[in-house]
């Protein structure tokens, strides 16, 4: 019953945040501007063609019914015109937001297999050799934003080793494959064009390390910290004292409360990860949603860039409810209502 | 009769502490003994470090000198706790059980009291037994410690029982794994009054009937007088006197000792030092001699220089004190 | 542990400042981190001293000079125009420090001022708006929303902190409010409600001063996240603009140089991860010192 309870909270929190998210989006596409159909036309089109346009936009009603509609629309998917491309936004954001989650997939699998593990590794051998490099890689992972990893990342292994590829996601003369997801490993795997599979996969390597480096960092840091301080919890000593074997205790009893903390920081890295391709998918010409956005915003694109925040905003709540549920389901106080995520 | 059959026999144990004032000496020259099945008091104000050798018997902290001789019944042997090899620290561990003050501190919060019960039976059971076996003995140990409805508390995690109950469950896991030697570091003094009593008797009832020998860890008179057999009065890291539980009471001889216990009744609970007048002298540079000797009304010139050697009054009672004999060897 | 705790606290009395600098410095790192915080903000508040063409931070071409790899007169070689890259660089710290120090300074008391003003509402309707409000703003990404704001706005070194100051404050609002919420039933707290005290010293006197650590430790830890974001939205293009020092602007006209004259914008990347490495280390250290374990595990 209190996880039915837990549950529906979390559920109901997540709402909260769509809702809080679509009024500060109506706000900054709606009403910051001025006169959002005056804009759209430009200064020289006559008075009668925008007050025509200010009609078709409903501008003209109440603000509640504005929101409304405004709402209505961009759940259907119906976000107007960018005047970047010349075409509808959601035409965009079906061509680009495949590129960019393939590849903040396989960034959030290389950061939290290896973050943690690294971090369980340091954590069970504090001051160790490979606890201090560790400790260096976390401290420089934490301190480098992602755009001067990949930067570093493109001349290192771009240039000097000449080893990966630093441009774009498939080889010159390999033809993509046919568009069915438009992930291209995907539809490359569904063609069963193994070769452009792994040309592609090749292609992410630097972008998606660049991305992750950073989250991996943090997460490679909590955990060790908190698996070092399990272990010396009095918990783990008495199960040691009823002759558990290790690697039980290291597996089950160890790990589980030491997980808590890393899952829970999980929400946050899951926005950072889209916030670093912003900066990557520039470095390393990847055509994705994060590149996307950014030629929009610099073109102060408004239909294109409340777009873009609404899908971004819309991943990070929804990641954030799975990651709270995660740790209700680690977490028994917080699954049955004795403290807060 | 005597020293074969010591279960524990810890001598001359000292620990030290290094801090940014330097090197605490925590423990000085601790010898005490534990028989099979005895029940035996270790009884001091806050930091006497009374709890610091509780940690050296389970290898939570080193000492710096000294040994831990335990007698272990399943390897028919004794071995020197301080200096033995891991693989047989492993083995030897089971046989030495703790209760912490903090009565939630021992059990996982993650994970139902049931989970640990049946790994802490199914573990420490010499050979394989089934689950309907762990089962039994889960729900029969439940019953032991008096908690009613066992089923439910099975399932139940830490954080919804209270802290009665949790030290309940920690006493049922000690003595589910059957250890000869189960060592209390304060384990009541974090319920409230009215439980404590409960737990108390428990406690005393359950490691009488199961024979285990205990170490009892107590800043309370009453306590100890209700519990042990045996009593060791520590004051700065240092041992004092020993007797068994009567003739201590009756017939204490170190100042301190009958300082403590005509503090009792003034004050009850841990506020002893209101009775012996000054402070416990400091760590970094205590006397080399008797570190009571800042504060003892009959305290003689040697006694801050040369360390009272521990004489024996009768068979039952030594006491280290020049009062009672004993030159500066 | 007792007998510990009573000599640190007896000798605490005695030499406090040596004390808290001998816990401050047993670790290593935050010394490390001290230093190269003080080296950044010394380099900024110096740097038209400091730098050897002092000129070259501003719109100043130099073509003779041009993509000169590193050499003695140009330490950091020159970039694309002739310009010294290490002046720049050093000027670059300038504009890094101050967008971090703008930003917080504006954030953290708004944030402060609102997390008490809602715990000392607690249960109000006051409280309820203010908390409300943050949540909303807690409940969207940082990053995403601060390039919308500052997109919408349009690109500049003020936008950019403006931007991020509106998505800075929250954060201090609900480290506040908590930490009310628990020092409001301290033993302390409640002897001095009991003693008379009006809630406005309450507040002040009592809950303030036992905030200020958690808060001092956050500002230093978020002026490396400042400085970070502050360069990443340069980089992109929607914060400083070329021909300003900054150092992600620096980085983004450099990336057009790469591999060739990778040291246009290699030295400017160094800058930042050095700058961001020592807040991050002093920032630890300060929280090991105060020993705020919470937080860690806090979401934030």
């Amino acid at each position: 019953m209190a996880t039915v309870k837990f549950i529906a909270k979390r559920i109901l929190y997540a709402a909260f945040g769509l809702f809080a998210l679509s009024v500060f989006m109506f706000t900054i596409s709606r009403i910051l501007p001025g006169d959002p159909a005056r804009m759209a036309l430009g200064p020289r089109a006559p008075e009668w063609v925008v007050e025509q346009l200010r009609e078709q936009l409903h501008l003209n009603d109440p603000i509640f019914k504005q929101y409304i509609i405004w709402l209505r629309d961009a759940v259907r998917g119906d976000f107007g015109e960018s005047l970047y491309t010349r075409r509808p936004v959601m035409e965009d954001i079906k061509e680009f937001l495949p590129a960019t989650t393939q590849l903040v997939m396989l960034a959030a699998l290389i950061q939290i297999s290896f973050g943690i593990l690294l971090g369980i590794i340091a954590g069970r051998r504090r001051n160790s050799w490979i606890d201090n490099v560790t400790r260096v890689f976390a401290y420089i992972g934490v301190a480098t934003p992602a755009f001067a990893v990949a930067i570093l990342l493109l001349l290192l292994f771009g240039f000097v080793f000449d080893l990966l590829p630093t441009t774009g996601q498939l080889s010159m003369g390999m033809a993509r494959p046919p568009v069915v997801t438009n992930m291209v490993l995907l539809d490359s795997l569904i063609a069963g064009n193994f070769p452009a599979f792994f040309d592609n996969l090749k292609h992410m390597i630097l972008p998606a390390f660049s991305v992750c480096l950073a989250g991996m960092a943090q997460l490679t840091r909590i955990t060790r910290v908190t698996i070092g301080e399990n272990l010396r919890k009095e918990y783990i000593f008495a199960s040691r004292g009823f002759g558990v074997p290790e690697w039980r205790i290291a597996f089950k009893y160890l790990l589980k409360p030491s997980l808590i903390p890393p899952v829970s920081l999980l929400g946050m890295q899951i926005g950072a990860l889209f916030s670093n391709a912003f900066l990557v998918e520039l470095v390393f010409n990847w055509p994705g949603f994060s590149r996307y956005g950014v030629n929009v915003m610099l073109r102060k694109d408004l239909n294109a860039i409340t777009a873009v925040a609404l899908v971004m905003g819309v991943i990070y709540i929804t990641m954030n409810l799975l990651v709270d549920l995660g740790v209700g389901a680690l977490d028994p106080r917080v699954r049955l209502g004795e403290r807060n995520a | 009769m005597t020293q074969e059959h010591d279960l524990l026999r810890i001598t001359d144990l000292q620990v030290d502490f290094n801090t940014f004032e330097g090197c605490l000496h925590v423990l000085d020259r601790v010898s005490i003994t534990a028989r099979m099945g005895e029940k035996v008091g270790l009884v001091g104000e806050s930091g006497c470090g009374k709890s610091t050798l509780g940690r050296c018997i389970v290898r939570r902290v080193r000492p710096v000198a000294g040994e831990i001789i335990f007698w272990s019944e399943r390897l028919n042997n004794v071995e020197d706790i301080v200096s033995v090899t891991d693989s047989i620290w492993k083995q030897l561990r089971k046989q030495i059980q703790m209760i912490f003050q903090e009565p939630g501190a021992a059990i996982n919060p993650v994970f139902t009291v049931g989970d640990q019960l049946r790994a802490a039976i199914r573990f420490s059971a010499p050979t394989h037994i089934g689950k309907s076996q762990i089962q039994r003995r889960a729900i029969e140990l439940l019953q032991e410690v008096q908690l009613s409805d066992p089923e439910r508390i099975m399932s139940s995690y830490p954080f919804q029982l209270s802290g009665g109950m949790q030290q309940r469950i920690c006493i049922a896991m000690a003595l589910g794994v059957q250890p000869s030697l189960l060592i209390a570091d304060e384990p009541t003094t974090a319920l409230d009054v009215t439980i404590q009593e409960q737990i108390l008797r428990l406690f005393n009832d359950l490691v009488s009937y199961h024979r285990t020998a205990v170490i009892f860890i107590t800043h309370n008179l009453g306590v100890v007088r209700e519990i042990a057999d045996r009593v060791y009065v520590m004051y700065a890291g240092q041992v004092m006197e020993s007797a068994t539980t009567d003739e201590l009471f009756e017939n204490p001889m170190h100042p301190y000792t009958r300082g403590l216990i005509s503090a009792v009744p003034k004050l009850t609970g841990g506020g002893i030092i209101e009775g012996i007048p000054g402070h416990i002298p400091s760590y970094l540079d205590p006397p080399t001699g008797c570190r009571f000797c800042t504060r003892c009304p009959d305290v003689v010139p040697k006694c801050d220089e040369v360390r009272p050697p521990i004489g024996s009054i009768n068979a039952s009672h030594e006491v280290a004190c020049f009062l009672y004999g004993g030159e500066a060897s | 542990m007792t007998t510990l705790q009573r000599i640190e606290r007896a000798s605490s009395r005695r030499d406090g400042f040596r004390r808290s600098w001998y816990r401050f410095s047993k670790n290593r790192l935050s010394v490390v981190g001290l230093v190269t915080v003080g080296i950044v903000v010394l380099l900024a508040i110096f740097a038209p001293y400091i730098a050897p063409y002092p000129k070259d931070a501003g719109a100043v071409v130099n073509f003779r000079h041009a993509n000169e790899p590193p050499n003695w007169s140009h330490l950091f070689g020159t970039d694309d125009v002739g310009r010294d890259v290490l002046s720049r660089t050093i000027f670059g710290f300038r504009y890094s420090l101050m967008m971090g120090a703008v930003v917080l300074s504006i954030a953290t008391p708004v944030g402060v001022v609102l997390g008490l003003l809602a715990g000392y509402m607690k249960g109000r309707w006051l409280d309820s708006v203010i908390m409300r409000i943050t949540d909303i703003f807690l409940a969207l990404p940082p990053l995403i929303m601060a390039l919308l704001i500052n997109a919408v706005l349009g690109p500049s070194l003020i936008n950019a902190m403006i931007a991020m100051t509106i998505m800075w404050w929250p954060w201090y609002c609900r480290l506040v409010y908590g930490q009310v919420a628990v020092l409001r039933n301290e033993t302390y707290v409640l002897a001095a409600e009991m003693g008379g005290a009006r809630r406005p010293h309450l507040l002040l006197k009592e809950i303030l001063p036992n905030c200020i650590s958690s808060v001092l430790t956050k500002m230093t830890l978020d002026m490396a996240i400042a400085i970070l974001l502050g360069a990443s939205l340069s980089f992109v293009g929607l914060g400083a603009q070329p021909p300003t020092p900054d150092l992600g602007t620096m980085v983004a006209s450099g990336s057009n140089f790469l591999p060739d004259f990778w040291w246009i914008a290699i030295f400017p990347v160094m800058a930042i991860i050095f700058t961001v490495l020592g807040f991050n280390l002093l920032g630890d250290g300060l929280r090991d010192f105060f020993a705020v374990e919470e937080q860690e595990l806090d979401k934030q």
